[in-house]
């Protein structure tokens, strides 16, 4: 078994345990639009994970054309958008925040068509998951989760990161390595960065409040650096990446408690 | 080749005949039924067509992209009653349930005259796991559109979600079918597997509803 199959299968797992617990939070609890939401987003994933793992067991080394994966790929960023949807009021006072993040979004897209050529694939990713982004941003300016200082700072590094990503395709071939490992290096730190603020939020009852905010940010950039990273790299994205739904799910549960 | 157009007219026609002497529930099951024959139809047009145009194969065409259009098909008429004459919930389930009945029928006949019914194991199978799965697959859409809507979150993200759901389950089943060995088996324990869990939500979720 290679890495791939073996990091699917811890995936996969871990995604049938967090599906399960959703399934007892939905029993236990107030049944929330947000949590049944959340339910369906994780559906989708453990079942594009089962296909995932299917394919690399029965047809090893072939490229996997277009299949029902991706389309459950979108999906579950457009129900995680929805679920944090369901509590956001005030979209007409984040404009401009919506703005920015439809350009972050924007400069994403770009550089995956740069990277992979398949415009229609990348556009469509990239359109549920700016949906994600803004109603991620607009759930995270309405909790205020983020002092200001930490917000300019995700924005200075995100800047940072996609600037030194669009120089990779112009500097000279001597640089390119180098420049590789400072954008690895951003990212990680960042994902060091949410994981650390996730998991604090999640022990710390004061700052129940925050717990869907911080833990679905951290999701969020493990998200994107995933898309970003190759060989080892994305080999600990991927760990990361597994590590926050079980993180989200305890922050619904924990909001849930609350309420 | 087989000429499906002349099997669907072959077995829907009696049907059609008989809905002029049914009334109600019956006589609107009927008509989802013989629809849900005509989305199967049209399904594997798609599906020829797509087959040409990106040159997969038939196998691969029938593992990848089929359940993509096969779902999206049999969603639009559920979807197209739903929006169109907004029926009381249980009628709702009732015609997704005759819509994935009658795809799946179109399909097994489709099948059966392409590759034999000798094999009375091959048959049973056939009948029960793909009629399984077409109907598990849409009754789970229309539970999921029905919950949507009470929890007021119906809309896009909704749909789509309960869509590509319905997609991925489709499209896990073909791929894991399409190899011999243990995972064939799998593949038919797959959907009989869903069904029982599902059976015991759906007889929750209405005693919910009541």
């Amino acid at each position: 078994m290679n890495v791939d199959v073996v990091l699917n299968l811890i995936m996969t797992a871990v995604m049938f345990l967090v599906f399960l617990g959703t399934l007892w939070l939905l029993r236990t609890e107030k049944r929330e639009a947000r949590t049944v939401l959340f339910a369906f987003a994780v559906a989708c994933m453990l079942l594009s994970g089962l296909y995932w793992l299917s394919y690399g067991v029965l047809r090893p080394g072939t490229r996997m054309p277009f299949a029902a994966n991706e389309i459950a790929e979108s999906a579950m960023f457009l129900l995680f958008g929805a679920a944090l949807n369901t509590k956001n009021r005030d979209y007409a006072n984040h404009k401009k925040d919506i703005f920015f993040t439809a350009l972050f979004t924007l400069a994403n897209v770009a550089l995956w068509i740069a990277w992979s050529g398949e415009w229609v694939d990348d556009i469509l990713t990239g359109l549920t998951i700016g949906y994600f982004f803004c109603a991620l941003v607009v759930w995270i300016k309405q909790t205020n989760s983020f002092p200001k200082w930490e917000w300019r700072i995700i924005c200075v590094f995100s800047l940072v990161l996609f600037g030194t990503q669009a120089a990779i395709f112009w500097v000279p071939e001597w640089l390119k390595v180098p420049f590789d490992y400072f954008c690895y290096a951003i990212m990680m730190g960042m994902e060091a960065f949410l994981m650390f603020r996730a998991f604090r939020t999640l022990f710390v009852p004061e700052r129940t409040k925050f717990a869907v905010a911080d833990t679905f940010a951290a999701y969020a950039w493990t998200q994107i650096a995933l898309f970003m990273s190759s060989g080892a790299f994305y080999y600990v994205d991927i760990l990361l990446f597994t590590m926050c739904i079980p993180m989200m799910l305890l922050a619904l549960k924990k909001e849930a408690t609350a309420v | 080749m087989i000429y499906a157009e002349n099997i669907l007219l072959c077995i829907a026609l009696p049907l059609a005949i008989s809905m002029f002497f049914i009334q109600g529930e019956l006589r609107r099951y009927l008509a989802a039924f013989l629809l849900g024959m005509v989305m199967c139809l049209i399904s594997a047009y798609i599906g020829g067509f797509m087959n040409l145009v990106t040159g997969m194969g038939e196998n691969d065409t029938s593992v990848f992209i089929s359940p993509v259009i096969e779902e999206l098909m049999k969603l639009m008429p559920l979807f197209f009653f739903m929006v169109m004459f907004a029926p009381k919930e249980r009628t709702l389930t009732m015609l997704a349930v005759a819509i994935g009945s009658g795809f799946a029928t179109f399909e097994n006949c489709c099948y059966i005259l392409t590759s034999g019914s000798e094999n009375l194991t091959y048959v049973l199978i056939r009948g029960f796991v793909v009629g399984v799965m077409h109907i598990v697959s849409i009754l789970a859409l229309s539970v999921w559109f029905i919950s949507a809507k009470r929890l007021n979150v119906f809309g896009f993200p909704a749909v789509v979600g309960g869509l590509s759901l319905a997609m991925i389950f489709h499209a896990l089943y073909n791929l894991l079918v399409s190899e011999p060995g243990t995972s064939r088996i799998i593949g038919y324990l797959l959907p009989l597997l869903t069904t029982a869990g599902l059976y015991y939500l759906y007889r929750k979720f209405f005693r919910f509803l009541e």
